[in-house]
């Protein structure tokens, strides 16, 4: 475990790697340590980019972008913060039940919160910025898993599928606005179920849809 | 800037902007894209402001990690081409790079760029590519022609001699 920690400070760590890792860190408090001082190095490495100044008008360009924006209510940001957390406790539950185990929760609303308490602070750590959990479906609109889609350095999906309507190859597509199709990788489903990590080489904020197309079927997750 | 404070978030901007634009010039290269990853970087730091833990560190590190953020978007979005890394260690290990900012992080990045100096070639480029370029240890193995190994070895290594300046400070 210890040699992944410098992958995932410095965002060279894999899709999958990275879901491993960040679940484990989550749960060892030296592992964390670790993680921090590594990050914190990695950080320091940005410090060293030279000052260069913008071009005229940089600055106010930018205060008319902020204006532009408006600033979310407190309580739409308390919700969409509750809406993460409660994402990222269940992704927990997901995570460790792809590596096989079997997570029971004695105290659920205290074993979910202590969850997510640790989650936030390991999204934290590694520069991630949040993490989307959104339902896979079937052709009829049957649920058939769940794809979590996590914005950091790098990005990546983790596609869980529980109750595919049939096994075999499956091609895991990435549709963008645009509507273009972006091939991410190919899982295969077995006894119906399974789970895969890929990485995500656009923003989450870019994709559209998720596909999982084989020759038998087709899965789609809409955001 | 957190309460939106509309002087406060001028005199934020004007005060690290040059950072953040520098940053942005070092990683994707191309002039107007630079300038794009800079605003947009100040605006999800606007955006993500509330959450800024003060506690964590420091600013410019934050914000900077965040200007690191959306340029590896903006080349993965645009494909644009980033410096080559050999470039972009000869630009980070410049003397001349000094910063004039807080105390404290101008005596990190020198520590920094000394441990990064003294770094064997090889690890730094496996440093600077993931930490700049956005890529993963099996991309900069496939760009570089080595083995995945022998990639992971060099980034272990690399990060573990960075962390050590920082573990002398804080003794």
């Amino acid at each position: 475990m210890h040699g992944l920690l410098p992958e995932l400070a410095t965002g060279a760590a894999a899709g999958d790697d990275r879901a491993w890792a960040l679940a484990h860190v989550s749960r060892c408090q030296d592992c964390r340590r670790d993680l921090n001082q590594l990050t914190t190095a990695a950080d320091a490495v940005l410090l060293l980019a030279p000052s260069v100044e913008p071009p005229p008008r940089f600055e106010s360009t930018v205060l008319a972008r902020l204006d532009a924006a408006s600033t979310p209510p407190p309580r739409r940001r308390l919700l969409a913060r509750r809406r993460v957390v409660a994402a990222l406790a269940f992704a927990v539950c997901m995570l460790v039940a792809a590596g096989g185990g079997a997570l029971y929760v004695q105290s659920r609303t205290a074993e979910d919160r202590r969850l997510a308490e640790q989650y936030r602070q390991t999204l934290a750590v590694a520069n991630g910025r949040y993490l989307k959990a959104t339902t896979l479906t079937t052709a009829d609109a049957r649920p058939a898993g769940t794809v979590f889609l996590y914005q950091g350095n790098p990005s990546w999906l983790l596609v869980t599928v529980t109750t595919a309507p049939a096994d075999g190859a499956y091609s895991v597509l990435a549709v963008d606005r645009a509507g273009a199709a972006h091939a991410i990788g190919t899982c295969q489903v077995i006894n119906r179920t399974g789970t895969f990590g890929y990485r995500l080489r656009m923003a989450v904020a870019e994709v559209s849809e998720i596909r999982l197309q084989s020759t038998d079927a087709l899965l789609r997750a809409t955001r | 800037m957190a309460a939106g404070d509309p002087q406060a978030t001028a005199s934020f901007v004007r005060r690290f902007q040059a950072r953040v634009f520098g940053l942005a010039v070092s990683i994707v290269g191309a002039t107007a894209t630079a300038e794009d990853v800079a605003q947009e970087a100040f605006v999800r730091a606007w955006r993500y402001a509330g959450g800024y833990d003060p506690r964590r560190g420091a600013v410019l590190p934050w914000l900077l990690s965040i200007t690191r953020n959306a340029a590896i978007d903006a080349i993965r979005l645009r494909r644009d081409r980033p410096y080559e890394p050999e470039v972009m260690l000869a630009l980070l290990t410049a003397a001349d790079n000094a910063i004039a900012e807080p105390s404290d992080e101008v005596a990190d990045a020198d520590r920094i760029r000394v441990a990064l100096r003294g770094l064997p070639l090889e690890q730094a480029t496996a440093v600077v590519l993931a930490i700049f370029h956005g890529l993963t240890a099996k991309e900069i193995a496939e760009r570089q022609g080595v083995p995945l190994g022998t990639v992971k070895t060099r980034i272990r290594l690399g990060m573990s001699r960075l962390r050590d300046h920082f573990e002398v400070r804080d003794e």
